[in-house]
């Protein structure tokens, strides 16, 4: 009986989790990618895998990372492989330390989603200097631009992936480090 | 450190890194772009179709509310375009009439066909880095021609708009003029030299791409149209865009131009792919 409640939570869980990145998925693919700020689009997809990583510790973010990375490849037209790696590594990464020095909140999730959006933008970036030559000035207010607005969204995804943590029953009490 | 480097951290890494290296092998010995972006990208489709519905329905509703007298005066002034080019029309036949008379005479060589592929466009890239759009066209197309990596792609008023770059059964991805790694041999004007247009990052945004390294005493002015040459990855006399500007580079060595499309890339939903041309044989 324990285990047909304990699959049955784990399989909510699962399709909750997906229609988050669905969500998301379709704001940055299909919604905002019509209505541009500033001619840009932003980065939704790592800060949602960033907070599943920080609300639910090193397994499920790495996991979160790797489909956030194939939905980001996807929605660049680019082949699935340099984001599924990045998020992967980065969703394990914030993970371990959600689990164990950082306190799990909004600061947290703000701040480790900052630096993943930042890796992610010197990803985008990388290819073009080293490849193409484009003057890294041109590149650099492009990527601050596109960083600056995609941590918007860190706002409106913070009760998202906080509710999904809790549910997952691994948030601690606020201060509590593990 | 101990924390992060555990069995299941181990596995779900070595999953990431198999799923890139597949896509890596797949693009280098197969020339595909792997089974996981395929599924992917069969997965979103249907996705995507229904967005691009829904948000050509808001354009429609849009324009018939906020662009409806700006559409009238384009109208107008299209209407007064279409005039003259059908006297220019009965002009130009006259003279295509006597070209092919003295081309006869001559045993000159003539310009063929070429075969294209209607496309719709089902998904703009979401990068802010790069210029791309997806088409529901790919190498397996059943009856019509297969779409190969390298085609040219354009509108149906015959404006070159990309070239496809990655192909898989159903899609194909096209990069556009705009793009950085998009390059092609250019005339400008009644010009018979051949330059380079180019995609530039910082002219991107704007939707605009660039005619670099002018040479010396060629004169460019703005209003002047840029068509491709031909003799190469594109077919000969396809419309470019318009110059928009002529500038020196900041080091004083060389000029540059600014090109503009004659119409915004992103208002583009159908396309025609050039699997087939032939230049004058």
């Amino acid at each position: 009986m324990k285990k047909r409640i304990f699959r049955r939570r784990i399989f909510v869980s699962i399709i909750l989790h997906a229609l988050l990145f669905f969500v998301v998925y379709a704001l940055q693919d299909m919604i905002l990618i019509h209505l541009q700020l500033f001619g840009l689009v932003p980065l939704i997809l790592p800060v949602a895998a960033t907070g599943v990583a920080v609300f639910e510790g090193r397994d499920i973010g790495g996991i979160a990372g790797i489909f956030a990375g194939i939905m980001c490849d996807i929605s660049f037209n680019a082949p699935v492989g340099v984001f599924t790696v990045l998020l992967a590594f980065t969703g394990l990464l914030v993970g371990t330390l959600a689990d164990t020095v950082m306190t799990r909140g909004f600061l947290s999730f703000y701040i480790t989603s900052v630096v993943v959006l930042a890796i992610c933008v010197v990803a985008q970036m990388f290819p073009l200097v080293f490849f193409v030559g484009i003057p890294t000035q041109a590149l650099v207010m492009v990527a601050v631009r596109q960083t600056i607005y995609s941590m918007l969204f860190v706002f409106p995804l913070f009760p998202a992936v906080r509710a999904l943590g809790r549910r997952a029953g691994r948030i601690l009490p606020p201060g509590k480090i593990r | 450190m101990r924390a992060l480097i555990t069995k299941k951290s181990i596995i779900i890494a070595a999953v990431a890194v198999l799923i890139a290296l597949t896509t890596l092998v797949s693009l280098n010995v197969f020339d595909s772009q792997g089974p996981v972006t395929n599924a992917a990208n069969a997965l979103v489709r249907p996705l995507n179709l229904i967005s691009t519905r829904v948000a050509r329905m808001f354009e429609q509703i849009y324009g018939s509310i906020y662009r409806y007298e700006q559409l009238i005066e384009t109208n107008e002034r299209l209407y007064r375009e279409l005039t003259d080019l059908q006297q220019a029309y009965w002009e130009a036949e006259d003279l295509r009439a006597e070209n092919e008379m003295w081309r006869l005479y001559f045993d000159f060589p003539a310009r063929r066909d070429q075969s294209h592929e209607l496309a719709a466009i089902t998904r703009w890239g979401g990068s802010n880095f790069y210029s791309s759009f997806v088409i529901n066209r790919g190498y397996d197309n059943y009856w019509m021609n297969p779409i190969k990596a390298g085609d040219g792609v354009m509108t149906a008023y015959g404006v070159l708009v990309g070239r496809v770059t990655a192909v898989t059964a159903t899609t194909a991805t096209v990069t556009t003029v705009l793009d950085t790694s998009f390059s092609a041999s250019v005339l400008v004007g009644d010009g018979e030299q051949p330059i380079t247009a180019r995609g530039d990052f910082s002219l991107m945004g704007s939707g605009y791409f660039m005619l670099d390294n002018i040479p010396e005493g060629m004169p460019i002015l703005p209003g002047a149209y840029v068509i491709t040459s031909g003799g190469g990855a594109f077919p000969g006399g396809l419309l470019m865009g318009e110059v928009v500007a002529v500038y020196t580079h900041a080091t004083g060595l060389g000029r540059y131009a600014t090109v503009r499309q004659p119409r915004p890339l992103d208002t583009i939903h159908q396309v025609f792919v050039i699997t087939e041309f032939d230049d004058l044989l």
